[in-house]
This record gives structure tokens, C-alpha cells and sequence, in this order.
């Protein structure tokens, strides 16, 4: 398929062809990437600029959708539940335990 | 042909060779809702393997667009169509979801790859369906994404009003691949000099470099185009599963299985990678506190990616929430509806294992949950949700705890200066 010129009657260049969606996708996108951002200890303004940044194409799409107080109200919503919670890792001490033979400084097998 | 079961398809299929399985299998989770398409993992996987000469085009693990994207180009529609071609309107999948672990998705009625290969294909040795992508379809590895459109003919200027193209209300997701190491993998069927070969520590599916003459044969078979041909030294390459680093090998690892390169760049946290244990029909051996075997077969949120072709892939996807029902479906099976039920309400065990993504670059080969207190209940967009102290931990191969994560209500102490200030 040539890049630069496509062939419109080409069934499988999509190029422009709108895939139909219900009208509470947007709402429902803008609701996971909240829900998975806030779990994952994002505090609720470095989630609007995730929305707001629009390098995240997705998340951007949703923010010029629905409008800056809608993306606010769910991302709030969201805080809700998931913002009263952090999570603390703790990792076990990082030592060797198998000494590998072989190996020069640089890490190539002698 | 030989008969070889396969899981996915809940049913024996047809398959080149007789079914051989390693004692643990390379396969990985990635988790559809949480990709912002940053490309790191894209860069990691260039930026070790595949930066030199000859590998301009050649990107192992890649994040692309659905549905309007794909690297290279159309590569799953156009294998579906020729699927649909050798078996007109009978692609689809009969019975229901069970627990049972040969049969989790039914049956599928249709013709694999290698099924479809025997009724249309000739010469006989031709052994899978598939096609050659053109360089064209190779060249836009990201195409149909953030696409800044220049004047024809203008090079090295960006059209002053791109900034102002329609844009098309619809949903789209970002669909991150690597190879999925299969468990009958194309290539290795279609390759005539046996050049390409699954190793039976990992199931990793690697091209032996002095055995392969470039002819072409695994570009064309593999149905996800993860075999790669590289002009300037006429042989084919495909992701490695950052095989050194699983090893244990790297120096970096310090000798303990490390997830591949792709999976500790990603700054989303979707992507968790193992090795599963597998049994003598190849098929998943029960491994319940393994958090890819808790993924796919206990929870079973995550699902293969076209388990329809049948190669069946190790790479499993959390499907994302928001997209169209039929849409999912083709993609990755009938699982799709359970897997969103239970995705949209998690439970505790699932929230604990979600925690696990990305919080270290060893494998995780077994997991525990320490349960805490309830902190918190309350009804969210309609449904209650209780959200647990819980603590999950790591462990790794040799069943040493790797770290643990811990949902926490954080208590602030007003400090003593700032007693009686408000």
C-alpha cells in the first residue's frame, strides 16, 4: 500500500475512517487512565497534566473531548476512593548470591 | 502435519512438527489500560539490539496504534482477511468459557494458520499461511500516531495548519508488541533449514545467525511480522527475549532471572514478565501463586493476543476497558467479557497482584498476600468498593523474598513547632 498515496477504495486503508464508538467511551477512557494513575501513587495534579499534555495523545484526546471541569469532577471522583491510599515498597537488600565465574570487568565472557 | 493440543483453541490442531515444550516458558502481561504510548520501552529494546546498520526498519518491541496502526502496516487485518479467504464465514469460536485449563476460551471452529496452509496452500512444502509485507508497510513503524503532516514535495517543513486536522471522534488504544515466543511458533515452522529453534530451558525462539540463508520464509509465516530481514547481511532477526538478562547471565542481574529491557524501561507499569512452568501437553502445569498463572488462568483478566491464528502466543493482554465488545473479541478471543467484568471489579487478591508490575526487575516466581484490615469501603460509580492494609510479596527463584508492597492510610503528624497552628 503506498504511503503517500492511498487509494481510498482500499478497504484496508483506514485512513480517516471513524471506527464508531458509543458516546460514553471518552468518559470511560477518561476514567481508567484516572483510576490506573491514581493507583499507581500519581497525586491528582500530576494527573491533570497528564490529561492536559498532549504528547499522551489518549489521554489529551479525552481532555479536549469532555473539558477541563469534567476531567477535574473525575479525577476528584477518583480520589475519592483511590487517593486515600499510598503504597510503600520495601525491598530486600540487594546483594549477589551467585557469584558469576567467567566474567571479565567489562561483563563479555572471557 | 503432526497433532499437537493447544490450550488457547481448546481442541488438537494441525502443526508441522510434534509438540515439544521447555520446562518453563518465556511469557509475559501487559496491561492495555495503563499504556500512554511513551515508546520507552520501544527505545530500550532499539537502543540495545537494534542499532546498527541494516536494522534501520527493525523495531522488536513496538507500541502501535489500534485500529488504525500496526507495524508493519495492516499486519493483522490482512492475515485475518487471508484466514477469512480459506475458510469464508466459519472463523469462529463455539462452547463457553470454563475453568477447565485445556478449554478456558470453548473451542475454536476455524482454521489455524497451519489448517488453513494445507487446504490452500501449494506446493506442499508451503506449511503456513501467511504474506510477505511490502518495504512500504515497514517503514512507518508508528504510523497513524500524533502524524504531523507536511506540503507534498516540502521537505523538512511541517504545514503551517496541521495543528488544526479534524480530529476524529472514536476510540483507539495503544497495543504494545514484542515477539510471543510461541508455543508452536510459525517461523520455526515455516523455516526449510530449521535454522530457527525454542529452547527448551525458557521457550525462548531464537534464529541461529550461521544457519539461516535469508530466505524469507519465518517473515512471511509469522503472523504478527516479528521476524525481521535484514538487507545487509541477508539473514533474519527477531527479539531475543533479552535472553542473558532471564538467564541470569547479565552482569546486572547478579545472577537472578531479570525481566528483558523492555519491560524495565516501562514507566506506565502495564508490563509484568516470567517464566511459566509447563506441563508434558503443553499446556500451563498449575502453578496458582505464580502472578502470570494467576493472571491468565485463576483470574483470567489476561488473554493471548489473536489466539485464533494458532501459534499460541506466551504475550497476554489486560484488554482495555473502553473499546467496543465485538472489536475485543476478534482480538483476543471470547474471554474478553469475564476478563473486563473482572478487571472492572477487582478483588483483593487481583488489586494486591496488580501492585506487583514493574515494582522490581527480577522475576517475580511466586507471590503471597498478607491480609490487613478493611480501610475502606464506599460506593464508587455504582458498585462498593473495600480497599484492604494488604501486603504482597515477592519472591524469586530461589524462593527468596524480592520486596513487598503495602496499601497504606497515611497518618500525618503535625509536627512539634506546629502544635497549635491551623
Amino acid at each position: 500500500m503506498p504511503y503517500l498515496d492511498p487509494d481510498p477504495s482500499d478497504p484496508q486503508n483506514l485512513i480517516g475512517v471513524e471506527v464508531p464508538a458509543g458516546e460514553e467511551t471518552h468518559l470511560e477512557m477518561a476514567y481508567v487512565f484516572a483510576e490506573e494513575f491514581a493507583r499507581l501513587g500519581f497525586d491528582d495534579q500530576r494527573l491533570l497534566h497528564l490529561f492536559r499534555n498532549p504528547f499522551y495523545r489518549s489521554a489529551h484526546r479525552t481532555f479536549e473531548a469532555l473539558g477541563e471541569e469534567k476531567i477535574k469532577s473525575i479525577i476528584q471522583e477518583v480520589f475519592l476512593v483511590w487517593g486515600r491510599v499510598r503504597l510503600v515498597d520495601r525491598e530486600v537488600a540487594k546483594e549477589p548470591l551467585v557469584q558469576l565465574e567467567g566474567l571479565n570487568q567489562n561483563g563479555g565472557k572471557r | 502435519m503432526s497433532q499437537v493440543y493447544n490450550w488457547q483453541l481448546g481442541r488438537e490442531m494441525s502443526y508441522p512438527y510434534e509438540g515439544k515444550f521447555p520446562d518453563r516458558q518465556f511469557a509475559f502481561v501487559f496491561n492495555i489500560n495503563r499504556c500512554i504510548a511513551c515508546q520507552t520501552c520501544t527505545m530500550a529494546c532499539k537502543s540495545t539490539w537494534t542499532f546498527s546498520k541494516g536494522q534501520e526498519h527493525m523495531w522488536w518491541a513496538n507500541v502501535e496504534t489500534k485500529p488504525y496502526g500496526g507495524y508493519p502496516q495492516s499486519w493483522d487485518v490482512k492475515i485475518l482477511e487471508l484466514l477469512h479467504e480459506a475458510n469464508p464465514d466459519r472463523q469462529r469460536w463455539n462452547g463457553s468459557t470454563s475453568d477447565d485449563l485445556k478449554t478456558p476460551y470453548g473451542r475454536f471452529g476455524g482454521k489455524t494458520i497451519f489448517e488453513a496452509a494445507e487446504k490452500t496452500l501449494q506446493p506442499a512444502s508451503s506449511r503456513v499461511l501467511g504474506y510477505l509485507p511490502s518495504d512500504e508497510e515497514w517503514n512507518s513503524p508508528n504510523i497513524y500516531e500524533d502524524n504531523p503532516v507536511g506540503k507534498r514535495g516540502v521537505p523538512n517543513k511541517l504545514n503551517e495548519t496541521g495543528a488544526e486536522l479534524p480530529v476524529h471522534s472514536t476510540w483507539f488504544f495503544y497495543l504494545a508488541r514484542i515477539c510471543n515466543h510461541c508455543t508452536y511458533p510459525a517461523c520455526l515452522a515455516a523455516c526449510p533449514r530449521k535454522a530457527i529453534y525454542k529452547r527448551p530451558e525458557d521457550g525462548i525462539v531464537l534464529v541461529d545467525q550461521r544457519e539461516c540463508r535469508g530466505y524469507r520464509k519465518c517473515v512471511e509465516a509469522c503472523p504478527y511480522k516479528k521476524v525481521m530481514y535484514r538487507g545487509n547481511t541477508r539473514i533474519a532477526e527477531k527479539c531475543v527475549a533479552c535472553y542473558p538478562r532471564v538467564e541470569g547471565t547479565d552482569p546486572e542481574s547478579n545472577g537472578q532471572p531479570m525481566e528483558t529491557r523492555c519491560m524495565a524501561a516501562c514507566i506506565g507499569q502495564m508490563r509484568l514478565q516470567g517464566l511459566v512452568k509447563m506441563d508434558s501437553e503443553g499446556t500451563w502445569a498449575e502453578d496458582r501463586y505464580n502472578p502470570l498463572y494467576y493472571l491468565v488462568h485463576v483470574a483470567k483478566v489476561a488473554l493471548p493476543l489473536y489466539p485464533q491464528l494458532g501459534t499460541a502466543p506466551n504475550g497476554y493482554y489486560i484488554p482495555p476497558r473502553w473499546v467496543p465488545k465485538a472489536y475485543l473479541r476478534q482480538m483476543f478471543g471470547p474471554g474478553v467479557e469475564g476478563a473486563l467484568e473482572r478487571y472492572n471489579n477487582p478483588d483483593r487478591e487481583l488489586l494486591a497482584v496488580l501492585q506487583l508490575f514493574r515494582r522490581s526487575h527480577l522475576i517475580i516466581f511466586r507471590y503471597e498476600v498478607e491480609e490487613g484490615p478493611m480501610i475502606y469501603e464506599g460506593t464508587y460509580r455504582g458498585r462498593t468498593v473495600r480497599i484492604y492494609n494488604d501486603t504482597v510479596i515477592a519472591f524469586g527463584k530461589n524462593r527468596q523474598e524480592l520486596f513487598r508492597t503495602t496499601v497504606e492510610e497515611p497518618i500525618h503528624v503535625r509536627d512539634s513547632k506546629h502544635q497549635n497552628s491551623i
